[in-house]
């Protein structure tokens, strides 16, 4: 059940990205805006593995969909979208000790998560993009994929904090 | 319990944690409460009786506060009846939301929550 919602997840917010990536495009694939990459570190602090494999899903369902792209690529970004959020979230919890249910987790170290998974995908990704001549250099779309994904990722955490709050103030306001 | 309820609890408090931007700087805030001092005493508030009112400031910083507290939202001028040259400062929906909170959180900081 995790593995389609998060797969889910990641399609709507791919698909609501597409309002503004012609405005903010750097190249086909990359804007200086990317909502989804929010989902690739909470989906595997929640559900770890389970998580990774809807990343896959999720990016190999929006690659094959909308994009033409063929299926050697489709499957290469999938898992890279996948992988790199896994290995950096497993090591940084690694790193801080916190295996267990993600106890004593501070913003802080949310904040280092999100930075390492950023920076390990953008770097995959720019590796792949290159050794694929998708890219003519390797450097040169790191920048705005790091920039994409990191406001992507702090515009859905953000919104995620207004929900809570809303929810907090009408469970309080329901106690009155 | 799930684990993965137990992760978003923590998660979740993370998230909480989200820093936000300040709404006003120190200046700003203390002319607030001045004025809402007097907004309780008088009722209204004329720019001249609010560049009185915040102890330790200026008129020009005064003035350049209530700017920047007319365009935060805080604050909205209204044309005096009879007098088109003095302008009344009122609070907006927004002031009376900012004070609520505040009042809300000292109940509750009283009450020991």
């Amino acid at each position: 059940m995790p593995v389609l919602g998060i797969a889910l997840a990641w399609a709507i917010l791919y698909r609501l990205n597409d309002v503004w990536s012609e405005t903010l495009a750097w190249s086909d694939g990359v804007t200086w805006l990317f909502l989804p990459a929010a989902v690739r570190p909470l989906a595997i602090l929640l559900f770890g593995l389970r998580g990774a494999a809807g990343l896959f899903l999720g990016s190999l369902l929006t690659m094959s969909q909308f994009t033409d792209a063929p299926a050697e690529r489709v499957v290469s970004v999938a898992a890279i979208s996948a992988l790199a959020p896994l290995i950096a979230v497993t090591c940084v919890l690694r790193c801080l000790a916190l295996r267990h249910h993600l106890r004593g987790l501070t913003t802080l170290h949310l904040m280092i998560i999100v930075a390492a998974s950023s920076a390990l995908s953008v770097a995959l990704h720019n590796v792949y993009y290159w050794n694929a001549n998708f890219h003519a250099d390797l450097y040169s779309g790191m920048l705005p994929m790091l920039v994409g994904d990191l406001l992507g990722t702090f515009v859905v955490l953000y919104l995620a904090r207004s929900a809570l709050r809303v929810h907090a103030r009408l469970r309080r306001e329901r106690r009155r | 319990m799930p684990e993965s309820y137990l992760r978003f609890l923590s998660l979740a408090g993370a998230i909480r944690g989200l820093p936000s931007l300040p709404l006003l700087d120190p200046v700003e805030e203390r002319l607030l409460s001045a004025l809402a001092a007097l907004w309780a005493d008088n009722g209204e508030v004329t720019v001249l009786q609010a560049m009185r009112c915040a102890p330790g400031a200026s008129p020009s910083t005064v003035q350049r506060r209530l700017k920047s507290l007319h365009e935060k939202g805080l604050v909205t001028y209204v044309d005096k009846p009879g007098d088109q040259r003095a302008k009344r400062i009122q609070p907006t929906p927004l002031a009376n939301e900012y004070f609520a909170a505040l009042s809300r959180c000292m109940n509750e900081a009283v009450r020991g929550r």
